[in-house]
């Protein structure tokens, strides 16, 4: 299922290719960018950080946050 | 999106919705169209994944499913990674469910004329005819993005013809 999801996130990614303006960018990578902290929160082994559930969603979750404000802070 | 998050954790699930929303929310552009969509491709790989745990009984879902798919004009990307996640026997639901998504369509044909409907997706298809859309699509830059172009022409139609002829 998330690799459908991701499949669509991928093929949105044409649409912010053919407007690059921040709001067509944003609009196109709504549903990658979305589905980034899920993405994390598989990717990382529970024993790797000592974390489990609730706090390795924490994790991923601001790691994307993180991320995001970096990279693109006119966003917030 | 929660709905498809949950199935992992909850937390990370209404951190994603949230994240998502908060994106929509800071753009201030209220392009209800597009997040319509968006919700609608999402809603339809939620319903194949309950398919997919038979939660609703075998092959209804598929024709759910594919329902969304039929009102989004991008509906090709979410189409064909279904139909390839079904398995072969309940592929013809999923058809089914496909082409009632596009009775509007059929509807809208019918009404106006299938040439008129013809010359307007025409015209769309060669030459975008919308001037608030600033495309690679548009004629004078052809060559320079020729596969941009080509991928959008197979993914962006028939729905950008019908948006070109409904609005």
């Amino acid at each position: 299922m998330l690799l459908a999801a991701a499949l669509l996130g991928l093929g949105l990614t044409h649409q912010a290719a053919q407007r690059l303006d921040t709001t067509h960018v944003l609009f196109a990578a709504v549903v990658s960018l979305g589905l980034a902290p899920l993405s994390l929160f598989i990717l990382l082994p529970q024993s790797s950080i000592g974390l489990a559930g609730r706090g390795r969603a924490v994790y991923a979750l601001a790691a994307t946050i993180a991320v995001v404000v970096l990279a693109v802070p006119e966003v917030f | 999106m929660f709905c498809l998050a949950r199935r992992w954790n909850s937390t990370v699930a209404s951190g994603c919705t949230l994240f998502a929303a908060l994106f929509l929310v800071s753009l201030g552009v209220a392009a209800y169209a597009w997040t319509g969509r968006l919700a609608c491709a999402l809603c339809s790989i939620y319903l194949l994944a309950q398919a997919e745990s038979r939660q609703c009984g075998r092959g209804r879902c598929q024709w759910r499913a594919s329902l969304p798919c039929g009102f989004w004009s991008r509906r090709n990307v979410v189409s064909i990674t279904g139909f390839l996640a079904i398995p072969r026997r309940e592929k013809l639901w999923y058809l089914f469910g496909a082409a009632a998504g596009l009775f509007p369509l059929g509807c809208l044909v019918l009404v106006i004329g299938p040439r008129r409907y013809w010359k307007t997706y025409s015209s769309f298809l060669f030459c975008n005819p919308a001037p608030a859309v600033i495309s690679v699509r548009s004629c004078g830059k052809a060559g320079s993005h020729s596969f941009l172009r080509t991928s959008d022409r197979v993914l962006d139609q028939p729905g950008g013809g019908m948006a070109s002829n409904t609005g």
